[in-house]
């Protein structure tokens, strides 16, 4: 069985790499009006590490899935094209955190015989994060100057900062899995059903919920709060297959949603330029209707890269890079996006049903479906069917503690995806 | 398989995950599909049914919210004539979104611009070239204290005087307002509509400029009604942003423009419009929020007594001027400084103001473009501040006049029965209440009868004070009199207090306009908070004659003739009538603070709306409405409250005032009264003694003891009401300096009288009869008031 897929694996590199080379061709034609060695050093990084991990991985992990490293090499590649169109000041910046993020990978996808270290040690994690979160509730700062101070500057190294809540994602999402994973079963040992199951499943969903309400009021980091306590949900629902607690946690969803349009400048603001941006066009809703107006100058083909003019949006970079794409890709490039995150979902859910061991299959879910719906949130906002919600599309988007958590992250799925069949 | 003993051991079915698991996966792979295809659906949507309505509004055209400014109400005199209206003026200004985004080309725009407005497009290097001209140790060390506190330094050059700051050039609005993108900012303001017409015709060569017509602020009777309608000026602050006023807009600075802002401005509209890349308007997005014009309002001021009024002043001051005086002080005779004055002609009945005059005054259309610095700080730096308006702001003691309270106090209380004669000497001497046989340290009171050649008034009942204003009759009534056998219990400052806040002083009475002052009325409890000191029968004595602490402006003095005259009444003084809306309808504020629009069908049946056009149930209408005839509206008096004294006191003290302006009154003396005319009139008048700034500075105040005085500068005072027997008017007429009110102010207020009965006017008569200085008396200060601002002389 061992590497037979891994002829697919290669195809689908190959065409990702075609995209890109032509891309970063056109890119060149179309910026400088000629082949500029300036817009080729990043796709060639990316080459040469994606053909590396195709190669470590064969090695050693050769009964993982075939598809995630594709999609993972297709979104970054991408990733690195948008940078270079859209902010190219931060190109540089952005492949070395592309290379980090791909080690980190191949190394959480490698080097570890069994993951029950990140089992053992919930308690630890979750210690962990939420210590981050208490020291970037007291020493965060804006690296922008102005706006929610989500990021810890990292020590020693100037000009470098982290968010921490980036990494808490995995913790979290680690902690929920074991969590769950005992509690399962535990109940399955118990004779009769009474009221401490509940109050093992409900006793974190509370907790979460106060969590994110922490998060959302201390650093008004919505798309954050919004995405731990999505994430949550599923995995409790997962775990427990009770209707019941994601119907309450929706609606404490909805509550804090509530709340928050009452007591937060910030909600209201989103909200309302959700609802009707229009009049406010100029001014407070400036972004998202400049973005719809990207989003509709696509057509099908798009105005292919660099002859759109996405930069009208602001931080398109990062936060808006689905607008940028649906505008020089048009509906072709959204599909491609849409599908990578379909692909994504079908083969980390499918990897998450194979495993044995319920704590895999609980933490391939959660990564799974932490990455499907942090792509949800802002492309949802980008194309206003949702609220806006400040995330990054997963891969893509511009921001290295978000790239290099997402590496680990499909990192572990690989790894999962391989030892599918092993008990620990 | 276990590292832990007592670790959970998988379920027993070989491994075999649950099998509800794979369901809830599956769920959760229809649902992320599910959104996907969703979102999918969402950019098919957007770009192939909304691409072309988006690609017009953001490839070609931009939209703008326009507010629309309402029409600020107008003001009209109590007959109609116009006070304040608004006429169009052009200002040229600059978009910042819709400029060339090109350098070049929008430099070329500024020249073209600059060329047809004659403003600069920059004048740095001029600004460059002042500063090295100037002292370069003077500017080094304001650009540094400028830069070490922060404040900007081209600013604080101006202000310190050393480098003139030149006005503002198109390139420096450009970059001051930028962050703005679309506001229009101001280039020039008021230019001429030819300039206008032509910069709108070349409008497409000049993307970004526009010529905006803006109402500007005219006020026909100028000068002569600028206390009460004030002038507007630019936002004060940024705490007008939250009220919903933009940037550019002007408001209300002083007088009722300020005092009635709110009724005025009206309600902004609103529009959204698309423009095209010119910044000319092609198409209006939604419907328009209408503007809601402001209310127009009709004053109780008849413009044409006010305009007379006031030429009446003029001539009076121009007349005492030049009529020479003998200084105390000096000896010299002299041309006395005769600059100021105010005046209030107030109807007895309804508290409507008719009339009030402040000299010197101020033209308030010089304020409706911009303010004119030199124009503003020659007025500012005026020691006799024409700006304020004195008639409502200005506190001077009383003087004599205030003997109509002290009289209504002590009749009332019974200290004194009105036909009681008391002894009333030039002079009494009240022993030191601590050492009663040390003739040095007892006190002298004086009348000022005691410097003319009678030297006493003899014996005096209430009607006789009153009309001769004998200062020692006052004295007795209000402080107590105890020697030769003669006792009176005085009235008391507490008591008088009470009295004479009843009468309106010493409190603010609600007029419409701005910075009303309540001028002092002190109690025995007050001087011991403020000076520390016991309140002594000395201060009792001066109080009485309307000296010492007593303060009072214009208007409280008109106010109380007002009350001697209409039976003991104190209405709200009013400026403004009534309001109307743009279509002439009444507009009321109603009980509740609302403004109400009340509207009059055929047959006089009234019903009512609020300013947004709802209906108003008539029974949340809490003032009264009325209608004569004719559908004009009545104004509605307000009595504030009516005095506690009965009416018999109070005709015996209008009496008394009558007396005054009959044959050998003090009022009488350099005045013939309406009564050829067949109509009577009462009055009172007062000399007030007063050293303020002003007069320190002219070095006026002299504080050595001359024959016993102490000389300050006397202020003069008249207040009259008329006719005697159904009064309609009562005038107040202040004079600073004015020396004697019988020969200073009550001419003012006869004049005024006249012109309010349409009678022939008043040929004064000539001064060839050398008249001996008999008609009014002079206060003597006393010295256990010292003022306390005033240093001592050591001359």
């Amino acid at each position: 069985m061992a590497g037979e897929r891994a002829p697919q694996e290669l195809l689908l590199l190959a065409v990702a790499l075609a995209f890109v080379a032509v891309n970063a061709v056109a890119l060149s034609l179309a910026l400088d009006g000629a082949l500029a060695i300036g817009h080729f050093w990043a796709p060639v990084f990316w080459t040469a590490l994606m053909g590396a991990s195709h190669w470590l991985l064969n090695r050693y992990q050769a009964d993982r899935d075939p598809l995630l490293l594709p999609i993972y090499a297709l979104l970054t590649g991408w990733g690195l094209l948008l940078v270079d169109r859209l902010a190219p000041n931060f190109l540089a910046r952005q492949t070395l955190w592309m290379v980090l993020a791909t080690g980190a990978m191949l190394l959480v996808a490698i080097l570890p015989r069994n993951l029950r270290i990140l089992r053992r040690y919930r308690y630890t994690w979750l210690t962990v994060g939420l210590l981050l979160l208490v020291a970037t509730l007291i020493f965060g700062v804006n690296p922008s100057g102005a706006g929610a101070a989500l990021w810890l500057r990292a020590p020693l190294v100037s000009g470098v900062y982290f968010q921490p809540s980036e990494l808490m994602k995995l913790l979290l999402i680690v902690f929920l899995a074991s969590y769950f994973d005992e509690q399962v079963q535990l109940d399955a040992l118990r004779t009769r059903r009474d009221g401490r199951t509940r109050v093992a499943f409900l006793t974190p969903l509370l907790l979460m919920w106060g969590f994110c309400i922490v998060l959302l009021v201390w650093q008004r980091d919505l798309g954050a709060a919004t995405l731990f306590f999505l994430t949550f949900l599923a995995l409790l629902y997962l775990a427990t297959g009770e209707w019941r607690y994601l119907m309450g946690g929706l609606f404490l969803l909805i509550v804090a949603g509530i709340i928050g349009y009452f007591t937060f400048g910030v909600v209201e603001l989103r909200v309302e330029a959700w609802w009707n941006p229009w009049p406010e066009a100029t001014d407070r809703a400036f972004q998202i209707v400049q973005s719809l107006y990207a989003i509709a100058s696509g057509g099908v083909l798009g105005q292919g890269i660099g002859q759109g003019s996405p930069v009208f949006i602001p931080v398109v970079h990062s936060d808006f890079a689905f607008a940028a794409i649906a505008e020089e890709w048009g509906l072709i490039g959204s599909m491609a996006v849409l599908a990578c995150f379909a692909l994504l979902a079908y083969r980390g859910l499918r990897t998450a049903a194979l495993c044995r061991r319920p704590f895999h299959s609980y933490l391939a879910a959660g990564i799974t479906i932490l990455l499907c719906a942090q792509a949800f949130l802002i492309i949802g906002g980008v194309v206003k069917i949702l609220p806006l919600t400040g995330v990054t599309l997963p891969f893509v988007s511009y921001g290295g503690s978000s790239l290099f958590m997402s590496g680990i992250m499909i990192g572990l799925l690989l790894y999962i995806s391989a030892r599918r069949a092993v008990e620990l | 398989m276990s590292m832990i003993g007592w670790d959970v051991p998988p379920p027993e079915n070989g491994g075999e995950e649950d099998p509800g698991l794979r369901g809830r996966l599956l769920f959760f792979r229809i649902v992320i599909v599910g959104m996907l295809v969703v979102f999918l659906g969402r950019v098919l949507w957007l770009q192939q049914t909304q691409s072309a309505a988006f690609e017009v509004l953001a490839a070609d055209n931009q939209l703008a919210t326009l507010t629309i400014d309402p029409p600020r109400g107008e003001i009209f005199d109590r007959n109609g004539a116009p006070i304040a209206v608004n006429m169009p003026s052009f200002d040229v200004t600059i978009t910042p979104a819709f400029l060339p985004d090109d350098p070049e080309e929008r430099q070329r725009v500024f020249q073209r611009l600059s060329v047809m407005t004659g403003v600069p497009v920059t004048n740095t290097v001029q600004q460059r070239a002042l500063v090295q001209q100037a002292d370069q140790a003077l500017v080094s060390v304001y650009s540094r204290l400028s830069q070490l506190y922060g404040a900007p330094v081209d600013e604080t050059l101006d202000n310190a005087g050393v480098v003139p700051q030149l006005p503002d050039s198109i390139s420096e609005i450009y970059e001051t307002y930028s962050f703005a993108q679309y506001l229009p900012a101001v280039i020039t303001t008021g230019v001429p509509i030819t300039l206008a017409y032509r910069i709108e015709q070349e409008s497409a060569y000049l993307p970004g400029v526009r010529v905006l017509p803006q109402p500007v602020r005219r006020y026909p009777s100028g000068e002569y009604t600028s206390h009460i309608i004030g002038f507007m000026g630019p936002l004060p602050d940024e705490g007008w942003l939250d009220l919903g006023y933009e940037r550019d807009d002007r408001v209300g600075w002083s007088g009722l423009e300020v005092s009635m802002e709110e009724e005025m401005a009206g309600l902004k509209g609103e529009r959204q419009i698309e423009v095209d890349w010119t910044g000319r308007e092609l198409r209006q997005i939604g419907d328009t929020e209408e503007a809601v014009a402001g209310l127009n309002l009709h004053l109780t001021l008849d413009l044409e007594l006010q305009r007379e009024a006031y030429e009446i002043v003029y001539r009076q001051l121009e007349e005492i001027r030049n009529t020479p005086r003998r200084d105390y002080y000096t000896g010299e005779t002299i041309l006395p400084e005769i600059e100021s004055a105010a005046v209030v002609a107030i109807e007895v009945n309804t508290g409507q103001i008719l009339a009030m005059v402040n000299v010197p005054t101020f033209d308030n259309n010089r304020f409706s473009e911009e303010v004119p610095v030199d124009y503003y700080l020659g007025l500012a730096r005026n020691d006799y501040e024409p700006l304020l308006n004195h008639a409502i702001a200005g506190q001077y003691p009383p003087g004599s006049t205030f003997k109509l309270v002290t009289a209504a106090g002590a009749l009332q209380e019974g200290v004194i029965s009105p036909n009681r004669f008391l002894d009333a000497p030039g002079r009494i001497v009240i022993p030191n209440r601590f050492a009663p046989n040390d003739p040095g340290r007892s006190q002298e009171f004086v009348c000022w009868i005691y410097q003319t050649a009678e030297g006493s008034h003899g014996a005096m009942n209430m009607l006789l004070a009153l009309a001769n204003s004998c200062d020692i009759y006052f004295y007795k009534i209000a402080g107590g009199f105890n020697q030769n056998d003669e006792v009176v219990q005085g009235l008391g400052i507490d008591r008088l207090y009470n009295y004479a806040l009843q009468f309106g002083f010493g409190r603010t009475q609600g007029i419409e306009l701005p910075i009303e002052a309540p001028g002092n009325m002190p109690t025995s409890n007050w001087k011991a908070i403020n000076y520390g000191e016991p309140w002594s029968t000395g201060d009792d004595y001066n109080a009485a004659i309307g000296q010492g602490y007593v303060t009072s402006t214009p208007l409280q003095v008109a106010q109380m003739g007002a009350i001697i005259a209409n039976g003991g009444f104190l209405y709200r003084p009013s400026v403004v009538h009534h309001m109307t809306d743009e279509n002439g309808n009444l507009v009321v504020r109603n009980g509740d603070g609302r403004l109400i629009l009340v509207l009059r069908d055929q047959d006089g049946d009234l019903s009512y709306q609020d300013r947004q056009g709802n209906p108003v149930p008539a029974n949340e209408i809490t003032i009264p409405i009325q209608f004569d005839q004719d559908g004009n509206y009545i104004f509605q008096p307000e009595v504030l409250n009516a005095v506690e004294v009965d009416r018999q006191w109070l005709d015996i003290i209008a009496e008394g005032m009558h007396m005054v302006n009959a044959e050998d009154g003090t009022g009488s003396g350099y005045v013939d009264w309406l009564d050829e005319f067949g109509i009577s009139s009462a009055g009172k008048t007062g000399t007030a003694e007063y050293c303020d700034n002003i007069a320190i500075e002219r070095e006026w105040c002299g504080f050595d003891d001359i024959e016993q005085r102490r000389i300050l500068p006397t202020h003069a005072w008249y207040v009259g009401y008329a006719p005697y027997e159904n009064p309609e008017i009562a005038v107040a007429a202040f004079v600073f300096n004015g020396d004697e009110g019988s020969a200073a102010s009550a001419p003012i207020v006869r004049e005024i009288m006249a012109a309010y009965f349409n009678v022939d006017s008043y040929a004064p008569q000539s001064e060839e009869t050398d008249q001996p200085s008999t008609g009014e008396e002079v206060v003597p200060a006393q010295p256990t008031e010292p003022p306390a601002e005033v240093p001592t002389t050591d001359e």
